[in-house]
């Protein structure tokens, strides 16, 4: 048996001709249009794309062969498998006799994705799948094609037994073969030419993701998740006192070819839009259509004096993102929104665009340590009568009680500081905190486009902890533990660092607290994005409540790494952005509907977004929020 | 000035406990800078700050230059330290007399740790420049300038020639914030320190002892709240509320 089939067999040569022709026209559009694109990618900057090529081979057969991500919508990801796996193997039965047997059941399972879709169309619920004219046209050649190759099978059944053939052959029979002979050469190049033009027009239309999609997924740099990139090493200049760095984005070019390949690859599936609370909320922001806007503006054929900045993109938008990650943990393609938006705020930050509220933010962090604008002399106060060890003054201390800047002086989260304490003493946890010499890590500066600051605060704090031979450090604040355990290390701060819900789930686990006997009442849990979708730990909270005596754990729908983000992280616990309705409220009411007892989370950001929340919808009584640590500090047997 | 959030006061001393307490630009001095540049980007020119203030006056002064000026003077060294009003304008005015040649001089209405608001117009009096104070729009017309003023009740556009000095208010714009970044590269442009032989002043000119005042005394003010709580529906408490600060005086009706 030939490899390698005779796709011109019964073909007569004048029909072979025109399909050389066509198939030359195809093959020369084609490079003219995907020229286009890589021509607008390389305009970027460049980068040096991390994790090796066999990991990021792996990655590509996993999201982009096997389109894990696209197949965890059901019903859609199921059509585009159809369309997509069963399109691609077509093709290969056309050149390879070994899949000839099977090509007409993959007809069937094609024509089956066609109908499914059109059939999700018409049928859709809620609102549509954005579409232009050119997707009907995509989809009206394929269903054309679809149908001429079953009308080939139909018509050519000595050469291609098949199901559909079968089926259809009747119909043709009365034709006599002789007609049938006649028919087949001419239904064969029609096929073949709607297969070329859908080819010609990939680099024009939605099609070009068959490029662009696992090209990205192939590119996209092997990072951790929590980890943000930097321009430049701040340790590093001081030494050299060469400043001369552009910072962020200003134009479209300032991204990176790979950040420009990754915005072509959006395949306009609404996914990350779906899922962003910045979106639902009535802010400006939609990720994919920021996304959209970009690659647009990275496409457009000739320079229209359109800025980055203004034109294209609007601060609001920049500044509605709570940096929840929820976009890129949905997207299919593993497109970094998130990423793409810090590189903009930091040019808006360089250039000094920035409101009152946040300039204000950022003078605090560097007079008074603290976003609050608090006196740094004042960080003990939560303290007060708890007898409580400075870091240090003790031989043989363990953990790094890190409080944070909430927990030291956000009224409502200095109560969830005093339940850890309670409970790190009854378990006999050696402990001890930095007292007023803790200061804010900026990890706010940093999500808000201030990376200099951030830097300088990394190097200061790194230097305080290993000087002072602090080597375990627990947190209540997932924001610090993130930056501590995913940032610190590229500045030299290597430490173990656990989430006060790691912590207590341990000291459960190991029998060193001992519970008392509680009422019956429903709990739901809110996953923190800085744990749960950052850091992958959704399991620390879930076992502690499960402990807990006569606490029921109530799922909310959207949980895990579906979680809907507080709406204070990025820095908008400092900011108002502009909305219909906050996230905050948004997932109360969704909580509230659980008609559960309990809303706990293990954030403070999370902690009091809820709390005025709960003002806001009328369930402080009927659904109190509570951190994770305090309803196991009120539970602790006296 | 310092970051007054960390001030307290020493009970014994009855002075400002400022040891640990950052300094940082008084905020309507960040507006005069900002107005500066604003005016640089718009009409063209150079920018000089002076500052009079310790040591860590030059990290001040290096966020003044990382906002847009370009290049920067400081009065700084024990002698200068505990001025009044007075005394700090005496220091400011010779120092501009030896940078030399200017157009306009911007500073803040006040300092906020002080509130004087008297550095401004000593200084423009000691120099015999026309002054204009509280700044809330300044605009460049030909050798002239148009100044509008905010007297609290009303606003007034006044005009003068150049070379003027003029205190800007608060509200005159929204101070841009540099970057660290910006800052650090801001230690490029050039910086000069001056003491007092620099700027042609004798011992006992400036400090303490060249002060017109004295502090006898410092306390914290403590001001009772009312604690008035209205209650009723959003229109009704609103009415209430009004004639509430209406009868109090705080709102002038008609």
């Amino acid at each position: 048996m030939e490899i390698i089939r005779d796709i011109f067999q019964h073909v007569p040569l004048p029909f072979v001709i025109a399909w050389w022709v066509i198939g030359g026209i195809t093959v020369f559009l084609f490079i003219m249009g995907i020229r286009k694109h890589v021509r607008a990618w390389k305009q970027g900057r460049s980068e040096q794309v991390s994790g090796t090529a066999l990991a990021r081979f792996t990655r590509l057969i996993y999201f982009g062969i096997a389109q894990a991500k696209v197949l965890s919508k059901r019903y859609n990801g199921t059509t585009h498998a159809l369309i997509s796996i069963v399109g691609f193997l077509l093709l290969l039965g056309m050149f390879f006799p070994i899949l000839q047997p099977a090509v007409g059941y993959l007809g069937l399972l094609f024509g089956a994705g066609l109908i499914l879709l059109e059939y999700k169309r018409l049928r859709a619920t809620g609102p549509p799948l954005e579409t232009a004219w050119e997707d009907s046209f995509v989809y009206g050649v394929i269903v054309a094609m679809a149908v001429s190759g079953f009308l080939m099978m139909g018509v050519n059944t000595w050469a291609w037994p098949s199901p559909a053939g079968s089926v259809l052959s009747p119909l043709f029979e009365p034709l006599g073969s002789k007609v049938l002979v006649e028919l087949y050469p001419g239904l064969w190049l029609i096929h073949s030419a709607l297969v070329f033009s859908l080819i010609a027009y990939i680099p024009n239309s939605r099609l070009i993701h068959l490029i662009t999609s696992p090209a990205n997924v192939y590119y996209t740099p092997i990072t951790v998740k929590g980890e943000l990139t930097s321009p430049f090493d701040l340790k590093q200049m001081m030494e050299t006192g060469n400043f001369d760095v552009k910072v962020g984005a200003s134009e479209i070019n300032d991204f990176t070819w790979r950040q420009k390949l990754s915005f072509d690859a959006c395949t306009l599936c609404v996914r990350c839009t779906d899922a962003c609370p910045a979106t639902a909320s009535g802010t400006k922001l939609s990720p994919m259509h920021l996304i959209l806007k970009l690659k647009d503006l990275e496409l457009q054929s000739r320079d229209t004096g359109r800025r980055l900045h203004g034109d294209v993109v609007d601060p609001e938008e920049l500044w509605a993102c709570t940096t929840c990650r929820a976009c890129v943990q949905e997207c299919p393609v593993l497109i970094q929104h998130v990423e793409a938006i810090y590189d903009m705020r930091r040019h808006l930050m360089a250039e000094g665009k920035v409101d009152k509220k946040k300039r204000d933010l950022l003078t605090f962090l560097s007079t008074v340590g603290n976003p609050y604008g608090l006196a740094s002399g004042d960080r003990m106060k939560w303290a007060e009568g708890l007898d409580i060890k400075i870091w240090g003054e003790e031989l043989e201390q363990e953990f790094l009680y890190w409080v944070g800047c909430a927990g030291s002086y956000d009224t409502r989260n200095q109560m969830v500081s005093r339940a850890l304490v309670k409970i790190m003493k009854a378990a006999k946890v050696s402990f001890g905190v930095l007292g007023n010499d803790e200061r804010c890590n900026c990890e706010v500066a940093r999500r808000v486009g201030e990376e200099g600051r951030f830097q300088q605060a990394a190097m200061e704090l790194i230097e305080t902890l290993n000087k002072r031979g602090v080597k375990k450090i627990v947190t209540q604040c997932p924001h610090c533990y993130n930056t501590f355990r995913n940032e610190y290390p590229r500045f030299g701060g290597k430490f173990e660092v656990l989430h006060h819900t790691q912590l207590i789930a341990k000291l459960l686990q190991e029998g060193r607290l001992r519970l008392a006997k509680g009422r019956q009442q429903t709990v739901t849990f809110h996953d923190p994005c800085y744990l749960g979708r950052y850091n992958d730990e959704y399991e620390a909270p879930r076992r502690i409540i499960r402990a807990l005596s006569g606490k029921r754990l109530i799922e909310l729908p959207r949980s895990r790494s579906k979680s809907f983000c507080c709406g204070g992280g990025g820095g908008n616990t400092w900011y108002t952005v502009e909305g219909k309705k906050k996230c905050s409220v948004i997932r109360t009411e969704e909580a509230h509907r659980m008609e559960t007892n309990i809303f706990a989370a293990a954030c403070p950001y999370c902690i009091s977004m809820f709390e005025d929340a709960a003002k806001i919808v009328g369930t402080s009584e009927s659904m109190p929020v509570r951190d994770v640590a305090e309803l196991v500090a009120e539970a602790l047997e006296q | 000035m310092f970051y007054t959030q960390d001030l307290r006061i020493d009970r014994t001393t009855k002075t400002l406990k400022t040891e640990g307490v950052a300094r940082v630009i008084s905020e309507s001095d960040k507006n005069a800078i900002e107005e500066a540049v604003r005016l640089k980007e718009k009409h063209g020119g150079k920018i000089t700050v002076l500052t009079m203030g310790p040591a860590q006056t030059k990290e001040a002064l290096r966020e003044a230059i990382a906002m847009g000026a370009d290049e920067g003077y400081m009065l700084a060294g024990p002698e200068f330290e505990n001025s009044d009003a007075h005394a700090t304008a005496l220091a400011l005015s010779a120092a501009i007399k030896k940078i030399g040649q200017f157009d306009m001089i911007l500073c803040g209405e006040t300092s906020e740790d002080q509130y004087s608001f008297q550095v401004g117009p000593r200084t423009a009096e000691i120099l015999n420049l026309p002054q204009i104070t509280y700044a809330v729009k300044i605009t460049l017309q030909d050798s002239n300038i148009l100044v509008e003023r905010n007297l609290e009740d009303c606003y007034e556009t006044v005009e003068s020639k150049l070379p003027a000095f003029v205190t800007v208010s608060r509200e005159i714009n929204e101070p841009r914030l540099p970057t660290l970044m910006a800052i650090m590269a801001a230690s490029k442009k050039p910086m000069t320190a001056w003491n007092l032989a620099d700027i042609g002043l004798k011992p006992g000119e400036v400090g303490r002892e060249g002060s017109l005042t004295e502090p006898l005394r410092s306390a914290v003010a403590t001001g009772e709240r009312k604690r008035i709580l209205i209650e009723g529906e959003p229109g009704e408490a609103a009415e209430k509320l009004v004639t509430a600060l209406v009868s109090e005086g705080v709102v002038k009706v008609g």
